[in-house]
């Protein structure tokens, strides 16, 4: 698993949709999954972390984007039939190139793979015609020798009227010459090309991790005090002292216009409003001394927060 | 009113170029969208105020502000600020304001230092042909100043991709393809612009004196510059002089517009002169 992968939050709100669907979330469960969600939009937002590509065939991808302004105008050529290459077509698919072309030495295999792409299949000698037509050539076949050369890609340029083409070459040993990216107009990466951009993109994630983790740390001590006003002693006492300040402001609002009782009055009127008081809230909170859930409290301190409008007060 | 007035408002106009000019560098640090709209607006209000500069320039002294250099200059700023906002709508190449605002502000920054010349009224300098001749060959100059700008921003995108070593402009600048296309638009735009511009100083030439050509050495310069162009087009066309060549040419023919705008002037002299001192 890599940091701040964008898969793993959409499989986690994916996950959390499903058990909303099914009502198997609880009060403390929503709050903390949408609480985890806005820190990660946050994370996203304020961070680097999600800016660079940590894997190769994403960074290939990413390369491809800053080389051609529009992909879904370009046509791929695949070069091979292996398991890598079907890796960073998948890639380049999902962001929707115009056409893709494979050769193979086997003509079976192009066929094979042209099919499960929706591509064309050609035959390997053809390589160098299909250069004209084409814009990105990943390559990934067995052969000990560079399967397309300087000279090739030169007389080919010049039939593209020098269009950009960009070479993947994922092979080891290499297939494509790389004396062809010092042909203008034509870039070649390798596999360790492109692994040092992950790995330096890795490194700067890293630094971006620290920020990101400040975020989530600030979240987690807001959850937990949220969490600890949630339990039974303090719902009790805000309870109380909620009661206890209605009965307060309506005994003196009466009594200042009752001049005429005594002082032992005005005591046992302001004693009976206090055991109303006490006697209303009374099975309310025997209820929630005893639930009779034993998992979770959550549930009804939460609706008795709503109910009487308590907040409790975090401690800044 | 009165010119002081004018000079008032200029002087607020340089101040938004420059307001602008920070908005648009700090966007290229920072990334955020908010500080590239506000740097937008400031450009645009800045040109807006140019203009009403202009307009109360034209009303209180019944003549087009391109009397001396500071004025053409001035004028160049105004013009590549319009052009760069008309680009900016076509094709939504934000960072290219960081191009832009610090051109425009540099060019302010000159129009403010250097002397105002007195002027002396030239009828000869009015006219529907001497009109279309400024506001066509500014036009031209402006969009191929903007093509230079694309090319110079193409150059640090391609040299980050070819060395493979993706820097500190890799997620800031676009794709080369898009760069080569606008500065493509940039040439294509300029180019043209300023080949009608100069047919219509010949027109003019050949009203006030009598012809066509006088081999003044702007007139030899300006049509080496089109020959360069011209020849960047052709080669852009049949042999394929795209990206980075066409980009390094770019850049060059515009040094060769900067030379023809001010060095002709001031280093050679001619009936292009008075305008410049």
């Amino acid at each position: 698993m890599v940091v701040g992968e964008p898969q793993i939050l959409g499989q986690i709100k994916q996950a959390y949709r499903i058990a909303v669907g099914n009502k198997a979330s609880g009060v403390l469960l929503n709050r903390l999954m949408h609480k985890a969600f806005s820190i990660a939009k946050r994370v996203r937002k304020e961070t680097g972390i999600g800016d660079n590509a940590v894997s190769i065939s994403y960074a290939a991808v990413e390369l491809a984007n800053k080389i051609f302004s529009d992909l879904s105008q370009k046509s791929v050529m695949l070069l091979g039939a292996g398991e890598m290459a079907e890796l960073a077509v998948e890639h380049l698919i999902s962001n929707k190139v115009n056409r893709i072309v494979v050769a193979n030495r086997t003509f079976k295999n192009a066929v094979d793979l042209a099919q499960k792409f929706k591509g064309h299949p050609v035959k390997f000698e053809e390589r160098e015609d299909v250069l004209k037509e084409v814009d990105i050539i990943i390559s990934s076949t067995g052969a000990t020798d560079y399967v397309l050369t300087q000279d090739q890609v030169k007389r080919a340029m010049k039939k593209r009227h020098h269009n950009t083409l960009f070479f993947i070459d994922i092979a080891v040993p290499r297939d494509i010459d790389p004396k062809i990216n010092t042909i203008s107009n034509a870039y070649v990466y390798d596999i360790d090309d492109l692994k040092n951009i992950v790995e330096s993109n890795i490194e700067q994630r890293g630094k971006e991790t620290v920020k990101a983790e400040r975020f989530i740390e600030e979240a987690v001590l807001k959850f937990r005090k949220w969490l600890e006003s949630l339990s039974i002693v303090p719902t009790i006492k805000a309870l109380n002292n909620k009661m206890m300040s209605i009965v307060d402001i309506e005994c003196k609002k009466t009594l200042s216009s009752l001049k005429h009782l005594s002082e032992e009055d005005v005591a046992a009127i302001k004693r009976m409003t206090k055991s109303i008081a006490s006697r209303t809230i009374h099975d309310p909170i025997l209820f929630l001394r005893n639930t009779g859930d034993h998992r979770d409290d959550s549930l009804y301190l939460n609706v008795t927060h709503q109910l009487f409008n308590i907040d409790i007060p975090e401690e800044e | 009113m009165n010119l002081q007035t004018a000079n008032i408002v200029l002087q607020v106009t340089t101040v938004l170029y420059f307001a602008s000019m920070a908005g648009y560098l700090m966007f290229l640090f920072n990334q955020k969208q908010t500080y590239q709209r506000i740097a937008f607006y400031l450009i645009s209000s800045a040109i807006a105020f140019h203009f009403i500069s202009m307009m109360i320039y034209i009303i209180v002294s019944h003549h087009f502000p391109i009397q001396n250099l500071s004025q053409s200059l001035s004028i160049a700023a105004f013009i590549l600020g319009c052009v760069f906002l008309f680009f900016q709508f076509k094709f939504d190449l934000k960072i290219l304001g960081v191009f832009a605002s610090v051109l425009i502000a540099s060019i302010m920054l000159a129009v403010m230092m250097i002397p105002d010349a007195p002027v002396e009224k030239n009828m000869a300098l009015k006219g529907f042909w001497f009109y279309s001749h400024i506001i066509l060959v500014f036009s031209g100059d402006a969009a191929l100043a903007l093509a230079c700008g694309a090319g110079i921003l193409y150059l640090l995108q391609e040299k980050g991709i070819k060395s493979k070593s993706p820097g500190f402009f890799f997620n800031r600048l676009p794709s080369i393809d898009l760069l080569d296309n606008v500065g493509y638009a940039f040439l294509t735009t300029g180019f043209a612009l300023l080949t009608i511009g100069l047919v219509a100083g010949f027109i003019y030439a050949k009203t006030i004196w009598g012809r066509f050509w006088s081999w003044d050495p702007k007139e030899v310069f300006s049509v080496g510059t089109w020959l360069v162009y011209a020849a960047l087009l052709h080669l852009r066309f049949h042999s394929g002089w795209r990206g980075r060549k066409s980009a390094i040419m770019t850049i060059f023919g515009f040094l060769i517009i900067m030379f023809t705008f001010l060095g002709v002037n001031l280093l050679l002299g001619g009936h292009h002169q008075p305008f410049t001192k």
